[in-house]
């Protein structure tokens, strides 16, 4: 988690930089005017910008006057999704509260702002950061984000709820090594994978089920769902690997086959797989958008080619009062192994004079809570049940 | 009274169609269910269902000083459908349907589980309607269509209607006027028996008189046989 004090250097703004910077209308007239105040300049509100930026980019210019013309050029960072796991094994919430602080006190020394509030059941945890992307231009390199990770629960099991990033679920993990360190106990993480389940058919009915059965939640539209299949194996996207198709291979196979052996399911699939290795074509994701896209036998003909589904979109309604739709969307960032379960409410459709609105508005935080509680919920249970699926299917 | 259908080709995954109509059959609706089936009839190869779903109203009141207020009243919504097994192929039919049959197929979706699909039966390229020749008279009284005029920027939609029958190729349309008829009613007679059959583009058929079981029936039979032709249906 150790993030260096300084460097790798950022782009230095030049003259240019600034000029042009400053010709861009997210950087308003009188935030050009206070630059100019700070340097005991008066400017009359009729000077045109164009004369401005050009006498501005002249000076000298200093970290201040670059952050500040940075801070409205640079991106803004979107909602990101929420990743969830269930810990258990803590035995002392103030081992917890102390674990936190630790990692607090590291961040804030790396310069980002971390802020705890603590309620009865639920330890929240703010972190404020810059990113930096080289790839991008001078001004947009810097990009401020919140990161949000909460506790929920009294111990000894604790649900960790976090924005699903890098940075914020590095600082989650960590928590937890402080706390195993700190306590000398052995943590139990439950998190939300289907990377034990390999078969397509477990992966889809998931997704399905988590649509269907969501805890206090009724289906109202299914409106996209992206299915996933692996590349096969051998597969090479390079188009002159005619070297590797063996034709001698193909016709023995042919021979085989006319003796009267059948092919079980499997061998036809391998085959198949080899073939459209051979062929050096391969879809590897496929995006369906529309209205109930999992009755739509486009989805259906590709889950029976071995695709399945790692992310969709649905809308949904409460059970107990029928109101206003929620968008909720989720999926695994990782869709080989389905590993690194996310997931987000996107917004809602509010009620207006008693009717579902057309116009989609934020979520507000209570709806974020419900709906993040119903997904945790109703992915543990699927993923137990699928478990004990399995476990049946071996004894 | 008229009496509107449509039609929908089904599949219910691994399914087999009678385990699906089972399964339907056993979910009625309860009082901790926002939904339920009712199977109202059962043949060999169909089945009619009643569906209820619970659902709610907007109530707008207006007090004494003008004041608007708006409720949600509880409601049951009730629909009716069949599903027929023809030649190895599964059609839903569903009776004087709503805007949407959303509700209908999120149900149907929740008790059969992935692999069940809906595809509608629309008539925008052809309409099964060459079982009319069988009957004693029958014309075209009422056409709409909808196109739009080559090298310019027009679109235009048209309706005409006539008592004595229209032909659509002598409509007075303007020319290279390419069109799409998106509606279509034909007036029959049957011995002494009169009847209407309506067809919109969308696969909405509207059956009015006598002769509306009949013609149902020639409809279904037609679909089957050019679904088959145009390999329109899975097999």
């Amino acid at each position: 988690m150790k993030k260096p004090l300084y460097g790798p250097t950022i782009y230095y703004a030049t003259d240019k930089n600034v000029f042009d910077a400053l010709n861009q209308h997210k950087v308003t007239k009188s935030a050009i005017q206070s630059m100019f105040l700070r340097r005991n300049i008066l400017v009359s509100p009729e000077t045109p910008r164009l004369d401005l930026a050009a006498y501005f980019s002249l000076l000298n210019h200093d970290y201040k006057d670059h952050q500040d013309i940075a801070n409205r050029l640079g991106v803004v960072a979107r909602r990101e999704r929420t990743t969830s796991m269930a810990i258990d094994g803590v035995k002392d919430r103030s081992d917890l509260a102390a674990a936190i602080d630790d990692v607090k006190k590291e961040l804030e020394e790396t310069g980002d702002l971390v802020r705890i509030t603590k309620h009865d059941s639920r330890i929240v945890m703010v972190i404020r950061y810059s990113t930096i992307d080289y790839r991008r231009s001078e001004f947009t390199q810097t990009q401020q984000r919140t990161g949000r990770i909460e506790f929920l629960g009294s111990g000894p099991r604790y649900v960790v709820r976090s924005t699903h990033s890098d940075y914020v679920i590095r600082i989650r993990d960590e928590v937890f090594e402080r706390l195993a360190k700190n306590t000398s106990v052995s943590l139990e993480k439950f998190v939300i994978s289907l990377s034990p389940f390999p078969n397509p058919e477990d992966r889809s009915a998931f997704f399905n089920d988590l649509i269907n059965e969501l805890d206090g939640f009724t289906v109202y539209d299914v409106k996209q769902a992206f299915a996933y299949k692996a590349r096969p194996r051998g597969f090479s996207g390079d188009f002159d690997d005619d070297e590797s198709f063996d034709s001698e291979e193909e016709a023995d196979d042919e021979e085989e086959n006319e003796g009267g052996e059948i092919e079980s399911g499997t061998a036809v699939k391998d085959r198949r797989r080899d073939e459209e290795a051979k062929l050096g074509s391969h879809i590897d994701h496929v995006s369906l958008k529309g209205v109930g896209v999992t009755r739509s036998s486009f989805l259906i003909d590709a889950l029976d080619d071995g695709y399945y589904i790692v992310r969709t979109r649905w809308e949904a309604r409460k059970t107990l009062a029928p109101g206003q739709i929620y968008i909720i969307e989720a999926l695994f960032t990782d869709p080989a192994i389905c590993d690194e379960f996310s997931f987000m409410l996107r917004g809602v459709f509010p009620l207006e004079e008693g009717r579902v609105s057309k116009r989609q508005v934020a979520p507000q935080p209570d709806d974020i809570d419900e709906v993040s509680r119903a997904i945790e919920a109703t992915a543990q249970r699927l993923l137990a049940q699928l478990r004990e699926k399995h476990t049946n299917q071996a004894s | 009274m008229a009496t509107r259908y449509r039609w929908y080709t089904v599949e219910f995954g691994r399914k087999s169609v009678e385990h699906a109509l089972k399964l339907l059959a056993t979910h009625s609706l309860s009082a901790d269910s926002d939904s339920g089936f009712l199977l109202v009839d059962r043949g060999e190869a169909y089945a009619s269902f009643r569906f209820f779903a619970k659902t709610t109203v907007v109530v707008t009141r207006a007090d004494i000083e003008g004041n608007t207020t708006y409720s949600q009243v509880e409601t049951l919504g009730v629909s009716s459908f069949s599903i027929m097994s023809i030649e190895g192929m599964t059609v839903l039919r569903a009776e004087n349907p709503g805007k949407t049959l959303r509700t209908l197929f999120n149900a149907m979706g929740q008790i059969i589980g992935l692999g069940f699909t809906t595809t509608p039966i629309t008539f925008d390229k052809y309409a099964p309607k060459g079982f009319l020749k069988t009957f004693g008279s029958h014309r075209l009284i009422n056409v709409k269509v909808r196109g739009t005029v080559p090298g310019s920027s027009l679109y235009a939609s048209m309706e005409f209607d006539s008592k004595d029958g229209i032909v659509t190729q002598q409509l007075p349309l303007p020319c290279d006027f390419e069109y799409q008829i998106t509606q279509a009613v034909y007036e029959i007679k049957h011995k002494l028996v009169k009847g209407q059959i309506g067809y919109w583009a969308n696969g909405t058929v509207r059956v009015t008189g006598e002769l509306s079981l009949r013609l149902v029936e020639l409809v279904e039979d037609e679909l089957t046989q050019l679904g088959r032709r145009a390999n329109l249906f899975k097999l």
